[in-house]
């Protein structure tokens, strides 16, 4: 009898798991993009050299995880675009916003309730701000010269730390480095190329680019990075004159592609396997999702191009479900809707229905110029072509 | 265009500064030896120290001390004059470039050092008044030096510019008929600039082309039994975009104006020795960069002039 039980008791516990949600956390979990501190997979990237580092087998001094020979003094130096640490946040309408139009660009970070808002208006002078939200120590690095933008958790090895600006590019792209070992890390990467913290791949938080517009409508609260940086800039100048719109570049690339101009942006997703597909923002002409798969994986691909943002999440299941999600328009920030009645927002999360409180869980993917995507990742597909 | 705008006025019976090359090496305006009688073998060493600490934002000027950059510059001239209507200049230099960034993690420092380029240029003098002058620039400097991490540097930090430049002046010198001692001159120099085409290996960089425009006078004075030459000079330099990959390099180029106090004073009849100091008047770059904040050269002359020795009398 009692043995029976147990084995009743087995195969209960076994049809509870099978019931789980799969693809989604519950809220208050880290939400962190498919890299995190799964060491990834660097299968489809150009130039990274990872020999050695799953052996745990002692590095060489000075060694650099891409091509030495590649990467370049940008010219301002060391610190010479200075970092930004927790700067000044600010609500609509508050000092130290004057700077910021409608259109004009920002990355967002949601952490619980919590919504804020680093401009590239900002970015463009500073490329890094250190802060915190909800309780992470987050840092928010932007490449002007690429166009991408990652968050990091600036608890690095178990070590919290700041980032900031080497003044070192490879293909065009900047090269952190954090203060804690002096240690460099490819951006695009995202992992450290050299240093004592080489091999290490910070955590990602998923970031949404949009306009400030669009943002503040969603989040009346949001606060975005105030002017007042200590720093003496003309915020709201673009310091590289025609950049953003020429074909041209500024430093050697590894690899170059011409099917899409150069500087389109393009939203860039990176499996767990190191297959990675871009997705243009002419497929988003009004809102739209894509379901798509990636060799194995399944994802969404959201985007508006009228409200400029794109974002994309692993499809998720619930109660062994698949979803299947809807647009929605004009529903403040619920963008979408699945067949159980969830609403969900841009930044994957379930605002209201039975599952109210989950996050999507997301892939590497980041917008970024479409030149940066194929020198760093020359074997990406474009969707639909 | 190009050539339409190398006709200018130039003629000097003093050393001018100006400014060439990566950093701020003084070259193009640090061509002319005076003019001398046939057989004269002339030449000068001088230290040359361009500081930029400057930061601006087109035409404004930012609140911000945490960059530098120096670029210090040993200048060996030497010139010959083979008859009253040609002479030629040689030009060597050595350069030492320094970038410091400061700020409350600390300063860090890079440095590098080198042969510069080398400058050849024949001179033609029309008549007492008027030289024209062309001459090239030679890349013998390196541009592909490396920090002490190896890692490239930028093109600014090199001490050569791996480029052939051609260069084109005009002179004029007018002495006035009240005070002989005193006279006028007018320069224009034109650098029109050659292609590095090993940056960074495979690509190409090229500095902007430069036009420098100079005005001054000068005059002699005796002064506690010391004769010295009091000068001062306007100068005003627009300096083209950089181009990498034949793309506008941005944060490169802009307009100048810098007004140069100078003095040089005869140590014997053959010795002199010179210093100057340059200050920005004006400037606007363009987008965000380093502007000149003050240059300082300080140099010693030599004249050995035929069936004459040279006479050291310090």
């Amino acid at each position: 009898m009692k043995m029976i039980s147990n084995f009743k008791l087995f195969f209960l516990c076994l049809a509870l798991f099978s019931c789980t949600e799969k693809g989604v956390t519950p809220s208050g979990s880290s939400s962190s993009g498919g890299s995190s501190n799964s060491g990834g997979s660097s299968g489809g990237s150009s130039g990274l050299d990872t020999t050695g580092l799953d052996s745990g087998s002692p590095q060489i001094a000075g060694r650099w995880l891409i091509p030495q020979s590649e990467v370049l003094d940008g010219g301002p130096g060391k610190d010479g675009i200075p970092a930004l640490s927790d700067p000044q946040m600010v609500l609509e309408g508050d000092d130290g916003i004057s700077y910021l139009e409608d259109d004009d660009l920002v990355i967002a970070i949601k952490r619980g309730d919590e919504v804020h808002a680093f401009p590239h208006a900002i970015l463009d002078w500073h490329e890094i701000i250190n802060t915190s939200l909800g309780g992470d120590d987050i840092a928010v690095t932007y490449c002007p010269l690429t166009g991408t933008a990652l968050g990091w958790n600036r608890n690095v090895n178990n070590q919290v730390t700041t980032f900031g600006v080497s003044g070192l590019l490879y293909n065009s792209n900047l090269i952190p480095y954090d203060r804690a070992t002096d240690s460099h890390y490819s951006q695009i990467f995202n992992i450290s190329v050299n240093g004592d913290n080489i091999g290490v791949r910070p955590e990602l938080f998923p970031l949404l680019e949009t306009t400030w517009g669009i943002l503040k409508k969603w989040y009346p609260n949001a606060l975005v990075t105030s002017s007042n940086t200590g720093h003496d800039r003309r915020y709201g100048g673009y310091p590289y004159g025609d950049y953003k719109t020429s074909l041209g570049l500024l430093f050697p690339i590894s690899n170059s592609d011409d099917r899409l101009h150069s500087k389109e942006r393009v939203l860039g997703v990176l499996n767990d396997d190191g297959d990675v597909r871009a997705y243009r923002s002419n497929l988003f002409e009004t809102r739209t999702i894509i379901i798509d798969q990636i060799y194995r994986d399944k994802v969404i691909v959201i985007g508006d191009k009228t409200e400029n943002w794109i974002a994309s999440y692993r499809l998720p299941e619930i109660n062994s479900e698949e979803l299947t999600l809807t647009i929605l328009n004009d529903q403040g920030e619920a963008v979408m809707q699945d067949q159980f009645g969830n609403r969900w927002n841009a930044f994957g999360e379930a605002v209201s229905g039975p599952n109210q409180g989950f996050v999507m869980s997301s892939f590497t993917s980041f917008i970024g110029y479409w030149f940066s995507w194929f020198a760093f990742y020359p074997f990406i597909e474009v969707y639909g072509e | 265009m190009r050539i339409t705008l190398t006709l200018l006025i130039y003629l000097s019976m003093r050393v001018v500064h100006g400014q060439c090359c990566s950093g701020g090496v003084p070259m193009s305006g640090n061509l002319g030896l005076p003019a001398a009688d046939k057989g004269t073998f002339q030449g000068s060493l001088s230290y040359d120290l361009n500081n930029l600490e400057t930061l601006k934002q087109g035409g404004e000027k930012l609140n911000d001390q945490s960059r530098q950059r120096q670029t210090h510059s040993t200048l060996l001239k030497l010139g010959y004059t083979f008859s009253s209507k040609f002479s030629i200049d040689g030009f060597l230099s050595y350069i030492r470039q320094e970038r410091i960034i400061s700020n409350s993690f600390g300063s860090n420092k890079t440095v590098t050092n080198g042969l510069g380029d080398a400058v050849v240029m024949l001179k033609y003098r029309l008549n007492t008044q008027l030289t024209f002058g062309y001459g090239l620039k030679i890349p013998l400097g390196p541009s592909d030096l490396k920090n002490e991490s190896g890692l490239n540097l930028n093109a600014d930090l090199q001490p050569g510019s791996g480029a052939w430049d051609n260069i084109i002046y005009l002179n004029y010198s007018i002495q006035t008929d009240f005070r002989p001692t005193l006279s006028y001159f007018g320069t224009s120099i034109y650098r029109i600039t050659g292609k590095n085409r090993e940056y960074f290996t495979d690509s190409v960089y090229e500095f902007g082309d430069e036009l420098q425009l100079i005005i001054g006078a000068s005059d002699r004075l005796l002064l506690f039994g010391l004769v010295v030459d009091p000068s001062v000079k306007l100068r005003f330099r627009h300096a083209g975009r950089d181009q990498f990959d034949n793309n506008n390099f941005p944060g490169s180029g802009g307009v100048f104006l810098f007004a140069s106090p100078g003095i040089s004073w005869n140590i014997s009849s053959k010795i002199s020795s010179q210093a100057s100091l340059e200050i920005p008047i004006y400037s606007k770059v363009n987008e965000t960069q380093l502007s000149p904040t003050y240059r300082i050269n300080l140099g010693v002359s030599f004249r050995i002039e035929p069936e004459t020795d040279i006479e050291l009398n310090f």
